[in-house]
């Protein structure tokens, strides 16, 4: 926890600083009180209205002033492109017109994120303190945004719009968005300073956006005040009403001298202006750029499933495997350390970080942002001057390594909590494997067990090191009752390595071929022959032992007539599953794919399974696996399926479906030994037992075996047979639906 | 002339049990090979052990008894060791496979112009030459082999032959050999002993291991007792290492070491797969569990059923009898 | 510091009992299914201990040779992929039916071939035959000075400073150089080969060289060679069934239990 905290104290001390500086060009200077003029300024014509620029001579400077300060907004986003620059175009791989293609397919899922998460901030609101604290800000934002310029029009149109009850309905709106924005700042700021999270660490940046902004909307309102005060309270009070806050500061100003009040007020008024326009040019040089990233980030995210890894293409070709350098990444997985806002939400709802592990998504973007300031503008610069990319940077620490820590890859999950989780859409999952990959493919630096897990699929073609079974040996005893694969037969029942290899999980196995055949399913199993699709090999950082089980796999599903669109294979490991459907394709995968807890609820609603036999009645929890439900959007099918068992009564943990905890065997991590202060599985099963449950339902034979191991643990000292019991949903099923005969 | 030379060895006590062994072994074998049993010892001050060879079943006894020899060198007591074969001729010579056997007999039968057979379980004479049973690949199989030149070299196993009953009334023959002053090429420089806090897991031939059934890390001192009197590692499944009982580094399993002694003594562990992925390549697992129905009595060829607390004070006092 | 390492590809070690099955007839072990081959351990450790060597040198080249049939180039191709120079494969259907003398001599006479290096590394024991006996074979033939079962390596000038496993403890041992060694497993994990080398191993050329090459005559080596002949091979008859040592006190449990493992020979 120590090398956390300091890599936190690192992330922040750098990044700002560099940013501070940045603000520190003479780049302050004004515009137009565009954005926020909230409270302020009107004629008085005929009927209700107000002057615009009362009180203010040389208003001018305020539009000479406006380009300058776009130019450097844009200036600022500018510079840092070019090192986004550095990356490789849009995805991993060469540039070519399919990569471009990918990163702009699917546009109308693109343009609904783009709407929906990057406009409409759906991800902020999940979080109702600060969902509540944003939408204050920024509709705040917008909308005194409008109401100056809807002034600003007014003013030069030849039509007056703003007269009368218009202005006054308009008058009301601006100041109720006035106060609004006041309670976003507060309560931002109460968030820091009042129950500050370890994540967060305010830093300057923080204060200079909210304190800047906080500081507007009070001299807005100050501004406000003084015009009503001097121009307007005396002679049509009954406006005033319509301007609340104004109204009240103007009662506070009632003992000052009206030419006193008209000078204060020209003193507000461009300190007002000055300052807006200067906060503005933190767009393009604070996090407040995320106005602009976030959006944009939403709209460049993956359109693939959440759990899938890009492929490296022509990987003996390769001058490098994996991201050790910055300009391995992607153009967008650059760009999105920029976008991140340090809210922290992805590291609070990480496993790893809730178990007390080395791993905190939000320092790895953050160390890597600063890694990028520091380091990258150098590259840039070396660039620029025709040098080599690395000149000079030999006695940098590496970014993989130092920057980010070896542990803390190793402690990744491969959840996709942090992706789910991330209001401004990063994916910190992929960008995470991608050192994985320079570490084990490039340096061959792995945790020894990682090392034996990798040898044991390379030598024997699965995981499970040590097992003292067989790839058949799970259906001893039952070998006529397991049809063999014909390639006739309409599904393919693939067992994986799990389901052969770990005695747990061959009692799923046969509990699932036990359902098919109750149900009359056409399917077959390939006896002996299987091997492992590749995927604990792509989680752990191994794109080439991937590549290779997979071309194998590929070529005995073709040889035995799997590999076909009308074929459907089924696999009850959702890891298996997440690889077959998302990841196949790439390596010239045909088939289709479906989890057991799919097809079962379709035997069940098809009544081929009748799920009528007496289960003990009892209370299930049901724990989402991250590989079928957050990466693959399988929620319902398996929580269908249990609540169709009779005597069974489904009760959810506070973490459930999209916000599901991992297990903690995600990633890899199932051959690893974890390190901190406490086990992930540990804190999962203490979230069931703490529902009361009788028993914990998932779908995926890892998930099964973290929580055996960890119930032990955490129930160390309960009677076995008041322990949580674990089951997967075929073995539910099985016990209500098939008869002891078969 | 003897039919079989036992190239011996000692340590204070004299002879060494597994060279008992082999002059047990060689005293059977001779019966059928014809020739007697001749011991060669090489060392330095050896009059005592040489004494106990006639009782052990030597006829006679070849010693080599010089300063320059008490610590073993290959290039010392190769020489040595050759020069006794020359003067006894014998058909077959016998070693222990001890750190001296395992390293000498393969030289020995090279430069003899012969072969060697190492870490023999049981032999059997067949006509002129001896069978030597031997275990290999990893103890998944034996396999029976001959030396087909003269003299036939073979190591055996400690413990895989008896001695004879020492009969007092037996003597044999004292045979000094001269030695010549050695030119050493490779010369030991030192020696440590074992880190007394135990021995390394994954080298263990013996491994006693707790699991969570032991109910809390005191039994763990129990356990390396037990393992003190057997010469052992102490193990620990990962879920008494999770709970803080031992440290990790002793963890047996899946993403802990992987073990594959000779006999594995699981001590209320349930036998989770995850621990039999490290400890499934056993040649022997003992298990100790008071619930008849955990799984690993099924990977188990011993097994008792009772509660560790009360076994384990007599296991250990059996073995240590056992033992002595 | 240049170094050769012997090395031979066995049936994986770590293959699971239940899948390992012999071919008593042929006196051979067929291979498992979906299990490939690999380097024996041991002498994966063994081009560790090469490497590590050249490393602490600063130059010298680390040679790997290895007999057998086909299967062998992947031994030799793993520890190129290790970091090791370059590969020999002494592969000539006259090596068939050959016993750890015949290997020898083979091994030593390649050895002769290339250029006796400075330093001869084997592994403890094949992981197949567990005889441990080829690297002393070796030296004896080659008159080099040895030293088995280690546990480290150390350069130290222009000799090697090894630290020999014994049975109560270890010996410290100073060679000079030629010399041979034979690595034992407390040595510690070999390394596990970068992608960029696996690639590089696997374009390399592997010399192959074969009984002629050498100057040995059939004769000398294969079964026509041997020393030691094989009459059987099988697996032990498993001990499934698990034995439970009954009793009326612990006592008697304890002392049953001690019995059947000495009547076992485990103990």
């Amino acid at each position: 926890m120590t090398r956390l905290a300091e890599s936190r104290r690192r992330s922040g001390a750098t990044s700002t600083g560099k940013r501070v500086s940045a603000l520190a060009i003479p780049a302050w200077l004004p515009l137009g009180g565009i954005l926020l003029v909230s409270g302020a300024e009107t004629v008085r014509v005929t009927g209700a209205h107000r002057e615009l620029f009362f009180n203010i001579d040389h208003f001018w400077v305020l539009y000479m002033l406006l380009p300058f300060v776009i130019g450097i907004v844009v200036y600022g986003l500018v510079r840092r492109s070019r090192v986004w620059r550095l990356g490789k175009p849009i995805v991993s791989g060469q540039i070519t017109r399919e990569s471009l293609r990918s990163a702009f397919d699917d546009l109308p899922l693109r343009l609904g994120r783009l709407i929906k998460g990057g406009g409409g901030t759906e991800r902020v609101l999940r979080d109702p303190y600060s969902g509540v604290m944003h939408l204050c800000i920024m509709s705040s934002m917008i909308v005194l945004f409008l109401v100056t310029a809807l002034l600003a029009i007014d003013d030069y149109i030849p039509v007056d719009i703003l007269v009368g009850p218009r202005y006054l309905g308009y008058s009301l709106v601006a100041d109720i968005f006035g106060l609004v924005g006041i309670i976003g700042v507060g309560m931002a700021i109460a968030h820091r300073w009042v129950r500050p999270r370890t994540a967060w660490l305010p830093t300057w940046e923080d204060w200079l956006i909210l304190g800047g902004l906080g500081a507007l909307l009070i001299t807005g309102f100050l501004v406000e005040g003084l015009r009503i005060h001097t121009s307007e309270i005396d002679v049509n009070p009954e406006w005033s009403y319509w301007s609340p806050v104004g109204y009240v500061v103007a009662l506070m100003f009632s003992g000052v001298r009206v030419s006193a009040a008209l000078d204060i007020h020209q003193v507000f008024w461009w300190i007002h202006m000055v300052g807006a326009l200067s906060w503005i040019t933190l767009l393009g040089y604070s996090k407040l750029n995320h106005l602009i990233l976030a959006p944009a980030n939403a709209f460049l995210k993956r359109t693939s499933a959440p759990g899938k890894l890009d492929m490296i293409p022509n990987i003996e070709e390769q001058e490098h495997f994996g991201v050790s350098q910055l300009e391995h990444f992607s153009m967008k997985q650059l760009f999105e350390l920029d976008v991140c806002v340090r809210c922290g939400r992805c590291t609070d709802n990480c496993p790893a970080d809730i178990a007390g592990q080395p791993l905190s998504p939000m320092h790895i973007i953050q160390d890597l942002k600063s890694y990028a300031t520091a380091v990258g503008e150098r590259k840039v610069a070396n660039l620029v001057q025709g040098n080599d990319l690395n000149f000079g940077l030999d006695d940098e620490a590496p970014m993989v390594g130092s920057v980010v820590r070896d542990e803390s890859l190793w402690a990744c999950r491969t959840c996709g909590a942090c992706v789910e989780a991330c209001p401004v859409f990063i994916e910190h999952v992929p960008t995470i494997v991608d050192m994985r990959r320079s570490l084990v493919m490039e340096e061959a630096r792995m945790p020894d067990t990682v090392q034996g897990t990798l040898e044991t699929l390379e030598r024997q073609g699965h995981p499970w090191r040590g097992t003292p079974y067989t790839r058949d040996s799970w259906m001893e005893g039952i070998e006529d009752r397991v049809p063999e694969w014909t390639g006739e037969q309409d599904y393919l029942y693939f067992v994986g390595c799990t389901g052969a290899f770990v005695d747990r999980a061959q009692e799923i196995t046969r509990s699932v071929v036990s359902l098919l055949r109750e149900a009359d399913v056409s399917f077959g199993v390939i006896k002996g022959m299987e091997s492992c699709n590749g995927d604990p090999a792509r989680r752990l950082g191994h794109e080439y032992l991937y590549q290779i089980l997979a071309e194998g796999l590929i070529e005995l599903f073709n040889e035995t007539g799997v590999n076909d669109e009308q074929k459907t294979v089924i696999t009850h490991c959702p890891h298996c599953f997440n690889t077959f459907l998302n990841e196949y394709p790439d390596m010239g995968a045909k088939f289709q794919v479906i989890h057991h807890t799919q097809l079962l609820e379709q035997l069940v609603n098809q009544g081929r399974l009748v799920p009528s036999s007496e289960v003990p009645e009892q209370t299930i929890t049901y724990h989402d696996s991250c590989y079928l439900g957050r990466h693959n959007d399988i929620f319902e099918a398996p929580r269908r399926i249990l609540e169709q068992v009779p005597n069974v009564t489904l009760i959810e943990m506070p973490r459930n479906r999209e916000q599901g905890l991992c297990c903690g065997a995600g990633g890899g991590n199932m051959w690893m030994e974890e390190q901190g202060k406490s086990r992930v599985n540990e804190v999962r099963v203490e979230e069931a037992v703490a529902t009361g449950a009788e028993a914990a339902c998932t779908a995926c034979p890892f998930c099964i075996q973290m929580f055996d191991s960890g119930i032990g643990t955490v129930q160390l000292d309960v009677e076995d047979d008041d322990k949580l019991k674990v089951l997967d949903v075929a073995e539910l099923l099985q016990a209500a639906a098939v008869s002891e005969s078969d | 002339m003897a039919s079989i030379l036992v190239i011996g060895e000692t340590d204070d006590s004299g002879l060494t049990a597994p060279t008992l062994e082999l002059l047990g072994a060689a005293s059977r074998l001779s019966g059928n090979l014809g020739g007697g049993v001749a011991l060669a010892l090489i060392g330095s001050g050896l009059a005592d052990a040489a004494a106990a060879a006639g009782p052990a079943g030597a006829d006679s006894v070849y010693t080599a008894d010089a300063d320059s020899l008490a610590g073993y060198q290959t290039d010392s007591y190769l020489p040595v060791a050759q020069g006794i074969v020359e003067l006894d001729s014998p058909s077959v010579i016998l070693m222990s496979q001890s750190s001296i056997g395992r390293d000498l007999a393969p030289r020995l039968a090279t430069r003899l112009g012969t072969a060697a057979i190492m870490d023999s379980l049981g032999l059997e004479v067949d006509g002129d030459r001896v069978k030597a049973t031997r275990s290999c690949y990893g103890g998944n199989a034996r396999q029976v082999v001959t030396v087909q030149t003269n003299p036939q070299v073979i190591t055996v196993r400690p413990k895989s032959q008896d001695p004879i009953e020492a009969d007092a009334s037996r003597s044999a023959e004292v045979i000094d050999v001269n030695v010549a002053e050695p030119t050493l090429r490779a010369r030991t420089t030192g020696k440590e002993q074992a880190e007394s806090e135990g021995i390394r897991l994954e080298d263990a031939e013996i491994v006693v291991s707790g699991g969570r059934g032991l109910g809390g890390p005191e039994a763990f001192a129990d356990l390396e007792s037990l393992a003190g009197v057997l010469t052992a590692a102490v193990g620990s499944s990962r879920a008494a290492c999770d709970l803080g009982w031992y440290p990790p580094s002793q963890q047996v399993g899946l993403t802990g070491t992987v073990v594959s002694p000779t006999l594995y003594v699981a001590i209320a562990i349930s036998g989770a797969s995850q621990h039999m992925a490290g400890c499934g390549g056993s040649k022997n697992i003992v298990a100790i569990n008071k619930d008849p129905d955990a799984p690993i009595f099924s990977f188990s060829r011993f097994g008792i059923v009772d509660d560790y607390k009360k076994v384990l004070p007599a296991l250990e006092a059996a073995f240590a009898d056992a033992l002595d | 510091m240049d170094v050769i390492v012997c090395v031979k590809q066995i049936p994986d070690p770590e293959t699971p009992a239940a899948a390992f099955k012999v071919d008593e007839a042929a006196m051979q072990v067929l291979p498992a299914q979906g299990i490939s081959p690999v380097i024996s351990p041991f002498d994966a450790q063994a081009v560790e201990a090469a490497l590590r060597i050249k490393d602490a040198s600063g130059d010298g080249t680390v040679n790997i040779i290895s007999l057998g049939p086909d299967s062998a180039r992947d031994a030799i191709k793993h520890s190129l992929a290790m970091g090791a120079d370059e590969g020999y494969h002494l592969k000539d259907d006259a090596f068939d039916g050959g016993d750890a003398w015949t290997t020898a001599l083979a091994l030593s006479k390649a050895i002769q071939h290339i250029g006796v290096p400075d330093v001869l590394i084997f592994g403890r024991q094949a992981a197949d035959w567990d005889q441990g006996t080829v690297g002393s074979i070796v030296a004896e033939l080659l008159d080099l000075p040895s030293a088995t079962v280690l546990r480290a390596v150390e350069l130290s000038g222009d000799s090697i400073t090894v630290s020999r496993v014994v049975a109560d403890g270890f010996e410290n041992v100073e060679l000079p150089t030629p010399c041979v060694l034979t690595i034992s497993n407390e040595f510690g994990d070999p390394r596990y080969p970068q992608l960029r080398q696996i690639m590089q191993a696997a374009r390399k050329q592997v010399t192959e060289l074969t009984a002629s090459d050498l100057g040995l005559d059939a004769s000398e080596v294969g079964a026509a060679g041997a020393r030691v002949q094989m009459h059987a091979l099988y697996q032990p008859t498993s001990d499934v069934e698990v034995e439970i040592i009954e009793g009326d006190t612990p006592e008697e449990k304890a002392a049953g239990l001690v019995n059947a493992l000495r009547e076992a020979k485990i103990l």
